[in-house]
C-alpha cells in the first residue's frame, strides 16, 4: 500500500480504507438485489461476468490476430481495444466510487483527510480497471508474443502499453469525474457520465476499424504526429513505434511512462486537495423555463391542446431529466452522416469495406453497432418510464400518446443503425438495390417489434419494483439479447436469405403478424393500477 | 470545550455567522438553539472541522480547528442531521470503520460496540445493512459511532429526531453521563421543549449572531414568567428583528 504514500496518504488508513469502501459498495449492489427477490444478479456474479465478458472479448481479439499474423501495426489494435475497455470500466465503476457518494457528509468528521479517501477511491477503481483490462488484453498479448514482428517483443511491448494506459485513462478520467462533480453537482455529473458511456462506445466503434485499416495499410507507424503528441496515445503507439523504429519507440514509452507517472500523481493529489464538505450540492439549478416552451411547441403537433398537456409535460421532465436521450437523438444521425459523408473523403468505417482486408473490421463493426443500436433502444424506451408510470396513473390521462412517443424516439434513432448494418453487409458483399431494400423492410420490422415488446413488458412491470434495478436490468438484459439476438440476425440477413427464395415474405409475414398481436395486446390492456403493496 | 473568537462564515451575500463569540463549558449539556436559517449548522459544520471559515478562530479541547483540524476530528464525536452513512455496510461494520479510523484496537472496538449496541437494543439489527434501517435506528447507529472512540466532546445535529420515546430516554440518558464525566456536549436543536428538558446551558443563534449564551436558570429568571417557547420568541424575533420583518411585510404603514 506504499503506492498511497506517494499520494501523500497515510498508507495505514488508506488500506482499511479500501476494505470498508470495498464493501460498502458492494453491499449497495446487493440491497438492490434483495429488494428484488427474483433477481439472481449479486454483486459476485456481475463481477465475474464482467471478466468473463471482457476475457472472451480478449478471445475473439486473439483469434483476429492469428488470423491476421504477419501484418504490420496489429500491436495497435489491442492496446486501442484496452482503451475502449478501460474507459469503459473506469465510467461503469467511476459512478458508484467517484461519484455517487457521501464521503464529506459520513465521515468528513473522522480523523482521515481528504486525501486519504480519495487515494482508496483511486486503488480501487484502478483495481477494477488493471482487473478488466488483463483480462481483456492477456490473451492477444500471448498471441503477440508469437505472431509479432519481432516476436516476443510486440506482446510485451503492447502489454506494457495497455496497462500504463490504463492507469493513465483511470487518473485522468477520475480527475474528469471529480471536476464534473465539483462543477455540476453529483446527479448531473452522473448523468453526463452516463451520456459520455455511449460517447466512448460511438467513437470506439468508429475509430477503431479506421484505424485498424490505417495501421494496416501504412505498415509504418500511427499516420500523423499530430496526435502523439497526447500522453495516452503515446502509450498506445509503443507498439507500432517498436516495430518500425526501435530507438524512438524506447524513448517514447520512456517518455510515456515517467509521464504517466507525474500525471496521476498530479491527478490524484488535485482529486483530493480539498478537504471541505462538497457544497456544490446547494447550488441553484439553471433556469429551464425557455427550453421547456420551446420543447413544448416542438411537442405541440402530436400532443395538442388541453388534453395534450400532461404527456407533453412528461415528454419534457422526461428529456431534462436523461441526458442519455438527447444524447442518443443526436449521436445518431452523427453517426449516420460520419458512415455515409466519410467514405467521400477517404475516411470512416465505409472507406475500409472497398478495401477486402478490411471486410472482416468492418464485419466486426457492423456486430458492434447492432449490439450498441439494441442496447439504446432499449434504454430509450426503459429509461425514466417508472416516473412516468407514476405520474400517468395519478392523473386522468390516456397513456397512448406517451407510449406513441417513445416509440417514435426509438424508431427515429434506431433507423441510422437499422441503415447502417444493412448498407455494411450488402456493400461489402456486392449485393444489388433490391436486396438492400428487402433486408432494410425486415431490419426495420424487427426493431418495431423489439421496441413493442419491450414497451409492452415495462408498462406491466410492478410498481414495487425499484426504477434504477428496472433499468438496469432492462439494459442488462438487451446486451445480453444483442450478442445472441442480433449476430443471428445478421446472419440470417447475410446467408438464409440470399439461398432462399421464400424467406424474405415468410419473414414480412411473421413479423408484421407480430407486430399487429403486440398492437391489439397493447389497446386491449388495463389501465395500471398500483397496489396498496406498490405504494 | 468550544472557544469561538470572532467567528463569520459568508456564503456570496449570505453572512451565515456575524462574529460569534462563544466560551462553551464542558460537564455541561449545552444547548444550541435559534430559529431555521440561524447559523446552527453552520456553526456545527465550522467546528467539526467540515467548513473553514470565513474569519476567525475556533478551538475546541485546546486544538486550533483551522490549523490542526485532524486533531479535533480526533477528540470529537459528531451526530449529523442528515444521517448520512453507507448504506451498503452492515451496522457492525460501519461503527468498525469508524473505530478504525479513529486507530483503536478490533478487540476494544468489539467489546465497546458490544455494550453500545446493547445500550440501543441494536443486537438483532447489527449484521443488516445500514440501508434496511429505519432513520431512529440509523439514528442510534450515529449515536453508537460518536461516541465509540470515548472523544472529549460531542457534537449532535438533532440527535433525538425519528427516535421513539424510550430510545430518546436512552440517549439523553448517555449525554448526561458523558457530561456527568467532564466531557463537552453540544446539542443542536429547534424543539424548545427537548432543549429545555435535557440541557443547563444554552446558546441562542438568530441571524448569525449570538443573542443569549448562558444558563437555563438564568435565562428563566430574567424572563420570569414566561414560557420556554414565549422566551425563544423574544429573543429570536425580539427588538431590532422583529421592527424589521413588520416593515418588510407591511412597509410604509409601519
Amino acid at each position: 500500500m506504499n503506492v498511497a504514500a506517494w499520494f501523500g496518504a497515510d498508507p495505514g488508513r488508506v488500506g482499511a480504507l479500501i476494505g470498508f469502501l470495498d464493501r460498502a459498495r458492494e453491499g449497495r449492489l446487493a440491497l438492490l438485489v434483495e429488494r428484488e427477490t427474483a433477481s439472481v444478479f449479486g454483486p459476485a456474479l456481475v463481477r465475474t461476468l464482467s471478466l468473463v465478458g471482457a476475457a472472451l472479448l480478449g478471445l475473439f481479439v486473439g483469434g483476429m490476430l492469428v488470423l491476421a499474423t504477419g501484418l504490420p501495426g496489429i500491436g495497435l489494435v489491442v492496446t486501442v481495444l484496452g482503451l475502449l475497455v478501460s474507459s469503459a470500466v473506469v465510467l461503469i465503476h467511476g459512478i458508484p466510487l467517484l461519484l455517487d457518494t457521501d464521503d464529506a457528509q459520513v465521515i468528513g468528521h473522522w480523523p482521515v483527510t481528504a486525501r486519504d479517501v480519495g487515494a482508496a477511491r483511486m486503488l480501487l477503481l484502478l483495481r477494477g480497471v488493471l482487473e478488466a483490462t488483463l483480462a481483456f488484453a492477456t490473451v492477444p498479448c500471448a498471441v503477440l508474443l508469437f505472431v509479432g514482428a519481432p516476436r516476443v517483443l510486440v506482446g510485451v511491448v503492447t502489454a506494457g502499453a495497455v496497462v500504463a494506459q490504463a492507469v493513465l485513462v483511470t487518473a485522468l478520467l477520475a480527475l474528469a469525474l471529480l471536476l464534473l462533480r465539483r462543477t455540476f453537482g453529483r446527479r448531473r455529473a452522473q448523468k453526463i457520465v452516463g451520456a459520455a458511456f455511449f460517447v466512448v462506445f460511438f467513437l470506439g466503434a468508429t475509430v477503431m476499424p479506421t484505424l485498424a485499416d490505417r495501421a494496416e495499410a501504412s505498415g509504418a507507424g500511427p499516420p500523423a504526429w499530430g496526435w502523439a503528441l497526447l500522453p495516452l496515445f503515446w502509450c498506445m503507439v509503443w507498439p507500432v513505434l517498436f516495430e518500425t523504429s526501435w530507438a524512438v519507440g524506447a524513448g517514447v514509452a520512456l517518455g510515456s511512462t515517467f509521464g504517466t507517472a507525474a500525471l496521476v500523481l498530479l491527478t490524484v493529489r488535485s482529486i483530493a486537495g480539498g478537504g471541505r464538505a462538497d457544497r456544490v450540492e446547494a447550488r441553484r439549478s439553471s433556469d429551464t423555463r425557455g427550453r421547456i416552451r420551446w420543447l413544448e411547441i416542438l411537442l405541440w403537433p402530436w400532443m395538442p391542446g388541453i388534453r395534450g398537456l400532461v404527456p407533453r409535460r412528461l415528454v419534457v421532465a422526461h428529456l431534462r431529466d436523461d441526458w442519455r436521450v438527447l444524447l442518443r437523438l443526436f449521436h445518431a444521425p452523427l453517426m449516420f452522416v460520419v458512415v455515409i459523408v466519410g467514405p467521400l473523403h477517404d475516411v470512416g468505417p465505409l472507406a475500409i469495406v472497398a478495401d477486402r482486408d478490411g471486410f472482416r473490421w468492418f464485419h466486426l463493426f457492423v456486430i458492434v453497432m447492432a449490439s450498441v443500436g439494441v442496447a439504446n433502444m432499449v434504454a430509450l424506451v426503459s429509461s425514466s418510464q417508472r416516473r412516468a408510470s407514476w405520474v400517468l396513473v395519478a392523473s386522468p390521462v390516456a397513456h397512448g400518446p406517451w407510449a406513441a412517443w417513445q416509440r417514435g424516439m426509438a424508431r427515429a434513432t434506431s433507423v441510422p443503425w437499422a441503415v447502417l448494418i444493412v448498407l455494411g453487409l450488402h456493400v461489402a458483399a456486392g449485393s444489388t438495390p433490391w436486396r438492400v431494400v428487402d433486408d432494410l423492410v425486415v431490419v426495420l420490422l424487427t426493431l418495431e417489434v423489439a421496441v413493442r415488446g419491450i414497451q409492452r413488458v415495462q408498462w406491466r412491470a410492478p410498481f414495487s419494483l425499484d426504477p434504477s434495478f428496472v433499468d438496469g436490468r432492462f439494459v442488462a438484459a438487451s446486451v445480453l439479447s444483442s450478442m445472441t439476438v442480433l449476430p443471428a440476425t445478421v446472419a440470417y440477413l447475410a446467408f438464409v436469405h440470399a439461398k432462399f427464395a421464400w424467406a424474405p415474405p415468410l419473414t414480412w409475414a411473421m413479423l408484421l403478424l407480430a407486430v399487429v398481436l403486440l398492437d391489439r395486446s397493447a389497446r386491449r390492456a388495463e389501465p395500471m393500477t398500483p397496489t396498496w403493496a406498490d405504494a | 470545550m468550544i472557544e469561538t473568537r470572532g467567528l463569520s462564515r459568508v456564503y456570496g451575500a449570505v453572512r451565515a455567522l456575524d462574529s460569534v463569540d462563544l466560551d462553551l463549558p464542558s460537564g455541561r449539556v449545552v444547548g444550541l438553539l435559534g430559529p431555521n436559517g440561524a447559523g446552527k449548522t453552520t456553526l456545527l459544520n465550522i467546528v467539526t472541522t467540515l467548513l473553514a471559515p470565513s474569519a476567525g478562530r475556533v478551538h475546541v479541547d485546546g486544538i486550533d480547528a483551522t490549523r490542526d483540524p485532524l486533531e479535533v476530528r480526533r477528540r470529537i464525536g459528531y451526530v449529523p442531521e442528515h444521517g448520512a452513512v453507507y448504506e451498503g455496510l452492515t451496522a457492525d461494520e460501519f461503527v468498525e470503520m469508524a473505530g478504525v479510523a479513529h486507530g483503536l484496537d478490533l478487540d476494544l472496538i468489539r467489546a465497546r460496540v458490544d455494550r453500545l449496541f446493547d445500550h440501543f437494543e441494536l443486537h438483532e439489527a447489527r449484521h443488516r445493512r445500514l440501508g434496511t434501517f429505519s432513520k431512529g435506528m440509523r439514528r442510534k447507529v450515529l449515536v453508537s459511532t460518536a461516541v465509540l472512540h470515548d472523544p472529549r466532546v460531542v457534537l449532535l445535529d438533532e440527535p433525538l429526531d425519528g427516535l421513539d420515546v424510550p430510545s430518546q430516554d436512552r440517549v439523553i440518558a448517555l449525554l448526561r453521563d458523558l457530561a456527568a464525566d467532564g466531557r463537552g456536549v453540544l446539542l443542536s436543536s429547534h424543539v424548545l421543549e427537548q432543549v429545555s428538558e435535557i440541557c443547563d446551558h444554552l446558546v441562542v443563534l438568530a441571524e448569525g449572531r449570538v443573542v443569549w449564551q448562558g444558563d437555563l436558570v438564568d435565562l428563566r429568571a430574567r424572563y420570569e414568567g414566561l414560557s420556554v417557547r414565549e422566551i425563544f420568541r423574544e429573543l429570536t424575533v425580539g427588538g431590532e428583528s422583529r421592527a424589521r420583518r413588520l416593515a418588510d411585510l407591511l412597509g410604509d404603514a409601519v
